[in-house]
């Protein structure tokens, strides 16, 4: 099983590599992976579609030009560089840099927060409780039925199952509105620290109304399933078999990949990996649905353990000193795999990289959109759970 | 199709009555905090001086706790122009110049049962060539100056421009305003303002509240 | 007036582009004004037109001749004034005009050797003209040349076999031997482009680089004469059934496709070039019934087709005629100068000829076409009435698909837009006004004139209908059971142009805000056209498109609807490679002009043959 290099950098004319779902940095030897070059040519039948940076249809700015004979995709090139925030860490303090980390992807924010924290309490050998590790891990497992839900709205949506959408983003505002009501926060914001929590958290009444909105997305899950026309539009299009994917884009293939199985946060947790076997939009958002339930279980769990959590952090992040060795790590966020690497010296960032799963998915999306049908791309598009903000660059 | 209607009957009406009714929720942190400067308070985006927060500036993270607490109210809303010929229909077109993804997410939670926003004759359009407001989201970032300023341009008058969340007010944490290229019509505060806070915006920009 | 000098009359326009350009375009106008009102006063008995015979060499005016005169001027008169507003620079007017009056020269010929005479003049300036600018359009060329002189060569047997056995080129020999017939009628249907599923002669004129005053010559006024062709051969002799059973078999079939292939098109030239096809399918329908119902002694009947296909040709002319002078000198660009000239509005309105539901352009004569078919059905001949409940069937089906193309054709008019100038709404008002004019003349003219009635010519040939089938000029009459069409009549389309269009017209805004369409904000140069936007009706027809791309692996090839064009090209590419061996090793030449040798050479020798 090939697990592709996520980040590879030069370092005192040695090259690293980070792989995937892997917490150690090794020595990097073979072909580095080109970049992505894609001539497209317009000729007397094969016209260029410039589709967007700020168009309708996308969430995010971000700018595709597809040549196409009016049918078929025939070849394809994004650029995501146009709303590039060109974040910079170096040298800001750690409160910072989380505050930034938190808002590369603010729809991931949990995931992104949890695996910097880890990584600074790596970094400093701080231990933390298994309660802040739960809490982590519910975020992130709320976090992922939130999206997941916001895709399958979009993807329904696009389907024209404007109702199943409606009815989709109706549980996502739900849920966002609890998670606003106990975190404070309807995107997790503010509450990961290196070392603890932000804010008293209390989830002692959360457990039913989760429960009715999964319970809910199952019965619409099984409703959209029935509908031929849904099922029509995405099956067998845009088609992705390639490992280089993340997430449920990888599963969505028949690979049984996930960054949870091998992740501490969810040991004793037992997640449960879905996967599909066509690679096509509807595989995937059959993997993403099942994922939904399989959060549930998990965040069921860990509600069983504890539903209260007391504001632990303040002091820790003094603590953190650092000694400019590299930590690096990954995350399972809900696009698939995240990984990180930074290090710290005299409380301030010296180094950090990241890997985003969107940067991957747009890659393989990409080249996988060739020989579709041009009204298909919309389906593809949906089906990945993109998010822009994670593929920009950081200085 | 049958299991449709009848889940529709079965759920009821879930639609807000905001603005003519009370707002059924409010994310705390997108709320404007409020509080006594007794402790030492340390701001990371320098949005608080002498008690008063700057909400525009405010990123919602929390960092002022426990000293500020969130007010839990629609935080003030700063709109230097109101259009009342846009009061009984407005097409809203949204433009992310550089966010994180979470205002466009709120901004297009709008659409949602809960909000539904065309009971108040709001509709999202796909151009701004018919779009009676453009809101825009996120930190100005160098490809999308362009891109904005040909949106503006193409919009016809009466335009407003929305600047939603902190990163489009001020910069916030992430980098620079977009008023440094455009005039800022209606400021909608938050990291990331709660879909009703840009509700309430709307509506007091088009003269309703 | 002696047919042949009327017939000299129109030949100094030959001459007149050599002197200059200007004159050359002004002569157009004048003499397709001029072949009119020849046409009409002929028509009217106001003039009489005597023969001429010299050797073989036959000449004569009837009053089918005539009739399709008026359709082939109102054509002519158009792409006069496309001309005009389009200004070639390269234009060859001389071959163009070649090409006009070897076609007069068919409408006065009075046997079969003078036809083939005309015939093969006009077929080898057209496809002479076709691969003139660019090498690469040789290939459309050559297939027009192939499909042409299959036609001529079907044209030239019959008159063979008829000449073996009556010792003369009368049609009348022809037309009286089962075989010769045959042979006769399915060369002109060869020409109309309108054998089943062959339609290579659009195909490869919509693909070629002519400009469009040429396209409007060769897709819109070939297929006319080969209908006067096949009109005249089979109205005025007493043919065998099978004939006009299997026009109308034919005719419906090449309706179906030529509407699903219209609706599947990628550039403007090739939706009008198929929609042409269906047109004339509707047409020759019309001719089949006109004879099927005269030789069962039912003239009411056959009339009232007659009149129909009468209203057909020419409105379908002045619409399609239209259409093509949007498109510009190469099929795919869309957004040509002549594009702004005609107007968007006046596109419209011509476009509505591509459809047969509004009672505009080809509607009046759609709806004649399915009430002829409704009362063969109901005639009693069982087989008939079978096979005219399935023509009914098909051509409404088309009906109904061709409304793809006209919503094709008028949404994508705005797409490629760039601009909205606001000085552009003088200029459009001009054109838009053009043609709602031209329009709104040729109706009231075309259902006076088809209510005379000519005192002591016979009702029947005469095309002119005497008031039977236009009382009053306000309804239609239908033959069956004497009911009208109700409010649909000529009355109607003058109240839809005057009482809907032009308020509308003058009305609208004049002043157009001056945005670019949104791009997403990057000015990047987009090279798509709306054709070149996701087809819809190609996916649905997918299945019944024989698609040539699926079979060459992953590369995206030309998509060929037509199988016998994609033989013909294979034929031609052996063909290339032979002549090119031949040309190099024995000639030691150009391909080029060894092709054109050959064509010459055959013009030359057929024009000796007929002075011998």
């Amino acid at each position: 099983m090939i697990t592709p290099a996520r980040i590879v950098f030069e370092e005192d004319g040695k090259i690293f590599a980070l792989r995937r779902y892997s917490e150690d940095l090794e020595d990097f030897s073979g072909d580095l992976l080109k970049k992505r070059v894609v001539d497209l040519k317009p000729s007397e039948k094969l016209s260029l579609f410039p589709y967007g940076p700020s168009a309708g249809g996308f969430t995010e700015s971000i700018y595709f030009s597809i040549l196409t004979s009016g049918e078929k995709i025939e070849a394809m090139n994004y650029d995501t560089s146009l709303k590039d925030r060109k974040i910079s860490l170096s040298g800001k303090d750690i409160l910072k840099a989380l505050l930034i980390t938190e808002r590369i992807n603010g729809i991931h924010s949990a995931s992104y927060s949890s695996l910097f924290c880890d990584l600074m309490e790596r970094s400093s050998g701080i231990e933390i409780s298994q309660e802040i590790m739960d809490l982590r891990t519910l975020m992130m497992e709320m976090e992922r039925i939130s999206h997941h839900l916001f895709v399958a709205g979009r993807l329904s949506g696009g389907a024209s199952q404007n109702i199943a959408s409606m009815n989709i983003y109706l549980l996502r505002e739900e849920l966002l509105r609890i998670t606003g009501q106990t975190f404070g926060h309807r995107y997790f914001f503010g509450i990961n620290k290196p070392g603890g929590i932000g804010r008293d958290i209390d989830l002692s009444n959360i457990y039913e109304k989760l429960e009715s909105i999964v319970t809910e997305y199952e019965e619409i899950y099984r409703t959209l399933m029935d509908s031929r026309i849904f099922i029509d539009r995405t099956d067998s299009t845009a088609i992705i078999r390639d490992e280089m994917a993340a997430g449920p884009v990888l599963r969505g293939f028949g690979k049984n990949m996930d960054g949870r199985l091998q992740h501490r946060y969810y040991n004793n947790l037992n997640v449960r990996i879905s996967t599909g076997d066509s690679g096509d939009s509807l595989a995937r958002y059959v993997v993403r649905s099942e994922e939904i339930f399989s959060s549930w279980e998990i965040v069921k769990k860990i509600l069983d353990r504890n539903t209260r959590f007391n504001m632990v952090e303040e002091a820790k992040i003094d603590k953190i000193q650092g000694t400019g060795e590299k930590i690096s790590g990954y995350m399972e966020t809900p696009s698939g795999d995240l990984s990180m690497i930074l290090s710290v010296r005299s409380g301030k960032i010296n180094f950090f990289k990241y890997s985003s799963p969107s940067l991957w998915n747009l890659r393989v999306f990409a080249d996988a959109m060739k020989g579709n049908n041009f009204a298909d791309f919309y389906f593809g598009l949906e089906s990945l759970g993109l998010c822009v903000s994670e593929t920009g660059d950081i200085r | 199709m049958k299991a449709w209607f009848l889940r529709s009957f079965k759920k009821g009406i879930v639609t807000s009555s905001f603005p003519s009714g009370k707002n059924e929720s409010l994310s705390p942190w997108a709320t404007t905090p409020a509080g006594d400067i007794s402790g030492e308070v340390n701001c990371p985006v320098d949005a608080i001086h002498n008690d008063k927060v700057d909400s525009g500036k405010c990123i919602s993270c929390g960092i002022c706790f426990p000293q500020f607490k969130p007010s839990l109210q629609i935080p003030q809303i700063t709109t230097t122009r109101v259009e009342k010929s846009l009061s009984k229909s407005m097409k809203l077109y949204i433009f992310d110049s550089g966010t994180c993804g979470a205002c466009n997410l709120e901004i297009m939670a709008l659409n949602s049962p809960q909000y539904d926003m065309n009971r108040l004759g709001l509709s999202f359009t796909n151009t701004p060539r018919q779009a009676d407001a453009i809101m825009v989201t996120g930190v100005l970032t160098d490809g999308m100056i362009d891109p904005l300023k040909a949106a503006i341009d193409s919009m016809a008058s009466p335009k407003i421009v929305f600047a939603v969340g902190a990163c489009a007010i001020s910069g916030g944490i992430m980098g620079k305003s977009i008023s440094e290229i455009v005039g800022l019509d209606v400021q909608v505060p938050g990291c990331p303002p709660d879909p009703f806070v840009i509700m309430a915006a709307i509506e007091k920009a088009r003269g309703r509240i | 007036m002696n047919s042949l000098i009327l017939f000299l009359i129109f030949v100094p326009g030959l001459f007149t582009a050599i002197i200059s350009n200007r004159a050359g375009r002004i002569t157009n106008l004048f003499y397709s004004i001029l072949l009119i009102l020849i046409s009409i006063f002929f028509l009217l008995n106001a003039i009489k037109i005597g023969d001429f015979s010299s050797g073989y060499f036959h000449l004569k005016f009837t009053n089918t001749g005539a009739a399709f005169g008026v359709g082939i001027g109102v054509i002519w008169f158009i792409m006069a004034i496309n001309k005009i507003l389009a200004r070639w620079m390269r234009e060859r007017e001389f071959l163009s005009y070649f090409i006009v009056l070897g076609i007069i020269g068919v409408l006065f010929s009075g046997n079969s050797i003078t036809l083939i005479f005309f015939w093969e003049i006009f077929t080898l300036a057209a496809s002479y003209s076709l691969g003139l600018y660019d090498k690469k359009y040789l290939l459309s060329s050559y297939v027009f040349l192939s499909i042409g002189e299959l036609s001529t060569v079907l044209l030239i047997l019959s008159a063979a076999i008829a000449y073996s056995s009556y010792g003369n080129f009368s049609f009348y020999g022809i037309l009286h031997s089962q075989i010769s017939e045959a042979l006769w009628v399915s060369g002109f249907v060869v020409k109309a482009g309108i054998i089943p599923l062959q339609m290579s002669e659009w195909y490869s004129l919509s693909r070629s680089g002519i400009d469009s005053s040429r396209a409007i010559l060769i897709g819109v006024m070939i297929p006319s004469i080969s209908l006067y062709g096949i009109e005249f051969s089979v109205i005025g002799y007493h043919l065998y059934y099978l004939i006009p059973i299997s026009l109308i078999l034919i005719g419906s079939i090449s309706m179906l496709f030529g509407s699903i292939f219209s609706s599947t098109s990628e550039s403007p030239r090739v939706l009008a070039g198929y929609s042409t096809i269906e047109n004339v399918g509707a047409m020759i329908i019309l001719s089949g019934i006109s004879a099927v119902s005269a030789y069962s002694g039912n003239y009411a009947l056959s009339q009232f087709s007659m009149t129909a296909l009468f209203i057909y040709v020419i409105m379908h002319g002045a619409g399609k005629s239209v259409i093509l002078s949007s498109t510009s000198f190469y099929a795919d660009s869309f957004n040509s100068k002549e594009w702004k000239s005609i107007g968007k509005g006046g596109l419209v309105v011509a476009a509505i000829s591509m459809m047969g539901l509004i009672p505009l352009g080809g509607g009046i004569g759609e709806w004649m076409l399915l009430e002829s078919l409704f009362i063969i059905s109901l005639s009693g001949l069982s087989y008939l009435s079978v096979m005219a409940v399935f023509a009914g069937s098909m051509a409404a089906l088309s009906a109904g698909i061709s409304v793809i193309s006209f919503t094709k054709f008028v949404s994508f008019l705005g797409v490629s837009i760039e601009d909205h100038p606001e000085g552009s709404g003088v200029k459009k008002s001009y054109s838009t006004g053009f043609i709602l004019i031209v329009l709104s003349i040729i109706f009231p003219i075309l259902f006076i004139l088809l209510s005379i009635k000519v005192p002591g010519s016979p009702v029947f040939y005469s095309f002119l209908t005497g008031g039977t089938i236009f009382p009053g000029w306000a309804v239609i009459q239908s033959p069956g059971y004497g009911n009208t069409f109700g409010v649909v009549s000529p009355m109607l389309i003058l109240a839809m142009a005057g009482i809907i269009l032009i308020p509308l017209y003058l009305t609208m805004p004049r002043h157009f805000r001056k945005v670019k369409p949104w791009h997403g904000g990057l000015d990047i140069d987009r090279t798509y056209n709306s054709f070149n936007y996701s087809n819809p009706s190609r996916i649905t027809f997918s299945k019944i498109l024989p698609k040539i791309e699926d079979r060459k692996g992953e590369k995206y090839e030309d998509r060929n609807f037509d199988l016998i064009f994609g033989l013909m090209s294979a034929l031609y590419v052996k063909y290339e490679n032979m002549s090119r061996k031949i040309a190099l090793k024995i000639m030691n030449g150009d391909t080029r002009r060894y092709v054109l040798y050959i064509m010459l050479t055959l013009m030359f020798a057929l024009a000796v043959g007929e002075l011998l």
